[in-house]
């Protein structure tokens, strides 16, 4: 090893504590980016290749009933490659050993043969056999929340009846990765699943013989899909059809696609923070070495070393921090890569997920930590290789200080030395300090926001199921039912109070805005289902026209007082223009309210109800799932409590998660910003703190002295702090909001508060690691010394 | 009244000193059986070559060091032993500091840096009193590096001196200078003695400046080899080196 290597690796160790610090930045950055970024790319080539060898369609469409004798017509249409037509239903399902009543989506499959779209991934047991009608492939995520497996049976409402399905195997498909029960927001695979049963079966039961009332189509490539799905609207309008959608309105393809986004993009800003904050503090620590070093530099010249070698000797320094981060980095990246993996295989189902980290994604860590070392060091280098021999052997110049802006007010007068030496120490190096204000306050608003995201979960939860939801159950019919059905109700046990609902599919078009969905009918007298705004007040539904979420008002580019076109999906299908009488801030993304009496004369019904929300006696539930069970008119049952505690447990673990993961980033970054400051301030002001201490002032006093600086810009970053933590919780429901719900603003002094007591107690923390050194100063040394 | 001194008060009393380093293996005596006691109002120059062990006692007197063996006693309270705490008062309130390389806070003007001292003094004098006394009165809203080494030294008199403390300890305090300035500094040390009745230990390598001293103690390798009372005293002006 050479000499100039030497003096590196001392010199290295002697800076270890700036250096540990910048390495755990470097850290953060890197694995953040390598277990987002191997993340995006597992799952995309998962996703990729599992939809590619399960023939995965690219447009699907439901309808009410459409003859098979329709098939060659869709078959024909210019770009579609191949075609699966099934029968779809949703069904109420009796799991053994869960008292309230689940839900599923069936599916039907050929008996004989594989299906030519959606192929299932058979996780064991086998397919359903020919003639065999109550044979049941049973989803894996619904069949592990209910340990159900091959051989076990199952009741189900098969057309209003009860029938026990034998399930002779467990599958995936790529049409159902993520499974959530439609209308729902949240996952409940314990209360909803998918299963798939052989077509002859299902269609007897559902009078579907030489029928389908679902299809799927896969595409040549380069084929449009939306000229493919207009075809297919006009062929299939005739037959109910609900429009046909492609891949990227497909709801599990949609769930997972914007994960995969959130990763790409995620892997993309969150490194670039960690980034700045270690090229920061790499120049200063750098920086600071060099002016100390500036004797040795000149020694270095004079012997003969040439600008290039002591260019790289101190670009070293970086190298070595920045691939040690990297290494460290690295490694943390693939621990939590696994982790995470294991986490969304809890709720994403591919045939295999396996975390990998690409050769790319790692050489691109290395590439990218070289040039924050190049940039960290840059100034510092520059400094040194400019430095010519003799004005180096001399000793830098004394620390140049004039009276600052804030000398010209008055207060400056009364202050003590001490304040003046803390304010003109920051006023001297504006844009380091600055810099470091920044850092604290992008700390500080890191943890705000993470805390926000907590909140946001809360608030959707408060809303929604304390304010909004208040029943104790929400049941949906089969078909639509008249209003005596309501009375019915009454009499099921524990059935306190019943307000009856009606709900019809339509599009909604404003000129060439157009989006589908449901318009729910409520009764004016309700105490059970709410309208709430943005501050949870209770809405009326008004007694004419449409009640629009503002959310689904925004997509339509429609406001109050226009009209808009109602295209109805059921009964004469009529299309009517209508005025939007009221706009909602509501939580739920797209939703469209209307009285229930508006509603029926619109729909030109005489008072029929899609289904109802229910008070129930909590001591009667058991006998009360137990009779819901045994209505065949009953097709779904959601219970607000179920529903409530199955959201906090899969949610809950996942936020603790990402919380851990905010605060420890924001901790490292103040503290890498903190302790390197502190810490370089310690040796740039270490003979003036000794004087100071010969002096008489206490270590106390000369603590004050030092960290006084730190603690004052990291009183300034704290605010800006909390401002860029309130912009972007203001910004965040809107970025966030999708069709099914929108996270409420929140911004609360509790969060406010953490941030600061997080932030301050780093910055003290910090400190009080930095002010043990202030013990060891050597006063007699002062006395001999030259700055 | 500087015949008087044998009357006056005994600030520092110091019996059989003995300081001991250890340099790695070998064992080094920085001062060796010293003996010494130092009145109110004297001018005391300590003379040495560098390594004599000058340095070493003035920093334990100043409360910067501790001896091996043996005891220091300031106004009759002993100072061997006493902890960091109580070493800071003393330094606080009893003595003041004139480096070779004046030490003055970069970051505050000639005014602040003494108010510096002041903030934390007893009964300190005014800071601009103090700045007048060394005659810097123009430039007291200067900063450091605005000054030259002369005028940096006399802030760094002006600091020691506002507190009014008991002694002043300057160590080569004309080290840095050129011959004039050096002198300039010595008569604004002397004029502090003459008109405040301050107690001024000086050490210094430079035999010339032991002409203007009321006692000069010479050491050598940690001891005490000759001490005596110059004939004639010399006013600052008056040497040459």
């Amino acid at each position: 090893m050479t000499a100039l290597n030497i003096k590196l690796f001392r010199e290295i160790r002697h800076l270890r504590g700036q250096l540990i610090a910048i390495i755990l930045v470097i850290a953060s950055g890197i694995a953040s980016f390598v277990m987002m970024r191997s993340m995006y790319s597992s799952l995309l080539l998962t996703l990729t290749s599992y939809y590619e060898t399960a023939r995965f369609a690219d447009v699907f469409v439901s309808a009410r009933r459409v003859p098979e004798t329709i098939v060659p017509q869709l078959a024909s249409i210019n770009g579609v490659a191949a075609i699966e037509t099934r029968t779809v239903v949703d069904v109420m399902v009796d799991v053994p050993g869960l008292k309230e009543p689940a839900s599923a989506t069936v599916v039907s499959i050929p008996e004989d043969r594989r299906p030519n779209l959606n192929d299932l991934h058979m996780m064991s047991g086998s397919w359903v056999r020919p003639g065999h009608e109550h044979d049941v492939i049973l989803s894996a995520a619904f069949a592990e929340a209910n340990h159900l497996s091959q051989g076990d049976q199952i009741s189900v409402v098969i057309n209003g009846k009860w029938k026990s399905l034998l399930i002779t195997g467990v599958a995936i498909s790529p049409e159902y990765i993520i499974e959530v029960s439609p209308g729902s927001i949240m996952i409940d695979n314990k209360r909803y699943g998918v299963m798939w049963m052989g077509r002859e079966a299902l269609s007897a039961a559902y009078d579907m013989k030489g029928a389908f009332n679902s299809a799927v189509f896969s595409l040549y490539p380069g084929a449009s899909v939306n000229s493919v799905r207009e075809k297919i609207d006009v062929i299939l309008k005739q037959y109910g059809s609900m429009g046909a959608i492609g891949r990227g309105d497909q709801l599990s393809h949609r769930l997972i696609s914007d994960e995969i986004r959130q990763n790409e993009v995620s892997a993309l800003y969150i490194p670039v923070i960690f980034f700045s904050v270690a090229v920061f503090l790499l120049n200063i620590a750098l920086v600071r070495l060099v002016s100390t070093q500036r004797m040795y530099v000149a020694i270095l010249k004079a012997f003969g070393y040439s600008n290039l070698s002591i260019a790289l000797h101190y670009i070293g320094f970086a190298v070595v921090a920045v691939l040690g981060g990297t290494v460290l980095g690295m490694i943390l990246g693939y621990y939590f890569g696994v982790q995470m993996t294991e986490l969304y295989t809890r709720f994403y189902r591919f045939p295999i997920l396996r975390f990998t980290m690409p050769e790319d994604v790692l050489v691109l860590s290395v590439v990218v930590s070289l040039i924050a070392a190049v940039f960290g060091a840059s100034s510092a280098v520059r400094s040194a290789v400019q430095l010519p021999p003799a004005e180096a052997m001399r000793p830098e110049s004394p620390k140049a200080f004039k009276s600052g802006i804030l000398d010209r007010f008055a207060f400056m007068r009364s202050v003590s030395p001490i304040t003046h030496m803390i304010i003109r120490n920051i006023e001297r190096r504006p844009v380091k300090s600055s810099i470091s204000v920044v850092m604290i306050a992008l700390a500080t608003a890191i943890l705000i926001v993470g805390r926000f995201m907590f909140d946001a979960v809360d608030g959707v939860i408060d809303t929604q199921f304390n304010r909004a939801q208040r029943d104790d159950a929400a049941l949906t019919f089969r078909q639509p039912l008249s209003s005596p059905a309501a009375f019915d109700l009454l009499r099921l046990p524990g059935v306190m109070r019943v307000e009856c609902f009606r709900m019809v599919g339509v599009d909604l078009r404003n000129g060439q805005y157009v989006k589908r969905g449901a318009i729910t009918g409520l009764p004016q007298d309700r105490d059970l289902r709410r309208v709430v705004d943005g501050r949870n007040r209770s809405v009326d539904i008004p007694a004419h026209g449409l009640l629009l979420t503002s959310f689904l008002a925004r997509q339509l580019h429609a406001r109050v007082g226009d009209s808009i076109d109602v295209g109805l999906l059921e009964q004469d299908r009529r299309t009517v223009r209508m005025p939007i009488t009221a706009v909602v801030d509501e939580i739920m993304g797209v939703q469209v309210y209307m009285r229930n009496e508006e509603l029926w004369k619109l729909v030109r019904e005489d008072g029929t109800i899609s289904g109802a929300y229910l008070k129930v006696d909590h001591s009667k539930l058991d006998d009360f799932y137990a009779r819901v069970k045994q209505t065949p008119a009953i097709a779904g049952v959601m219970v607000r409590e179920t529903a409530l505690r199955s959201f906090n447990e899969t949610y809950s673990e996942n936020m603790w998660i990402s919380t851990t993961a905010i605060v420890f980033f924001a901790v490292v970054i103040a503290f890498g910003v903190v302790y390197n400051s502190a810490r370089i301030a310690l040796s740039e002001r270490g003979n003036e703190l000794a004087s100071l201490r010969v002096l008489g002032l206490t270590r106390g006093e000369i603590t004050i002295i030092l960290l006084g600086e730190q603690v004052a810009l990291t009183m300034a970053g704290i605010p800006i702090g909390v401002a860029i933590g309130y912009a972007m919780c203001a910004w965040l429901p809107t970025a966030f909001e999708t069709d099914i719900f929108r996270i409420p603003f929140s911004f609360t002094l509790r969060n406010v508060g953490l941030a600061v007591v997080v932030i301050f107690s780093v910055t003290i923390v910090t400190g009080s690691l930095i002010r043990r050194r202030l013990n060891t100063l050597d006063l007699v040394a002062v006395l001999k010394s030259r700055e | 009244m500087h015949e008087a001194h044998s009357d006056r008060p005994v600030i520092f009393k110091v019996e059989n000193l003995v300081k001991t380093y250890s340099m790695g293996e070998v064992e080094v005596r920085a001062l060796d059986d010293v003996s010494l006691t130092i009145r109110s109002g004297e001018q005391l120059v300590i003379l040495g070559a560098s390594g004599s062990g000058k340095s070493t006692l003035m920093n334990i007197l100043g409360g910067l060091d501790t001896p091996t063996t043996g005891h220091v006693f300031y106004r009759n309270e002993d100072l061997t032993h006493a902890n960091d705490d109580r070493l800071t008062q003393f330094r606080r309130r009893g003595v003041g500091f004139v480096f070779q390389f004046y030490n003055i806070i970069p970051s505050l003007t000639a005014l602040e840096n003494v108010q510096l001292v002041c903030d934390i003094a007893d009964s300190p004098m005014k800071a601009t009193d103090a700045l007048a006394l060394v005659g810097l009165s123009d430039r007291m809203h200067h900063f450091p590096s605005q000054m030259s080494g002369g005028e940096q030294q006399r802030v760094a008199i002006a600091r020691a001196v506002a507190k009014n403390p008991d002694v002043l300890l300057c160590d080569e305090p004309t080290g840095a200078l050129d011959f004039k300035t050096g002198i300039l500094v010595l008569d604004v040390i002397e004029q502090v003695h003459r008109e405040l009745d301050t107690t001024v230990v000086l050490i210094t390598h430079n035999a010339s400046i032991a002409e203007m001293a009321d006692r000069v103690i010479r050491m050598q390798s940690g001891k005490i080899v000759e001490e005596f009372e110059p004939t004639v005293r010399k006013k600052p002006s008056e040497l040459t080196w």
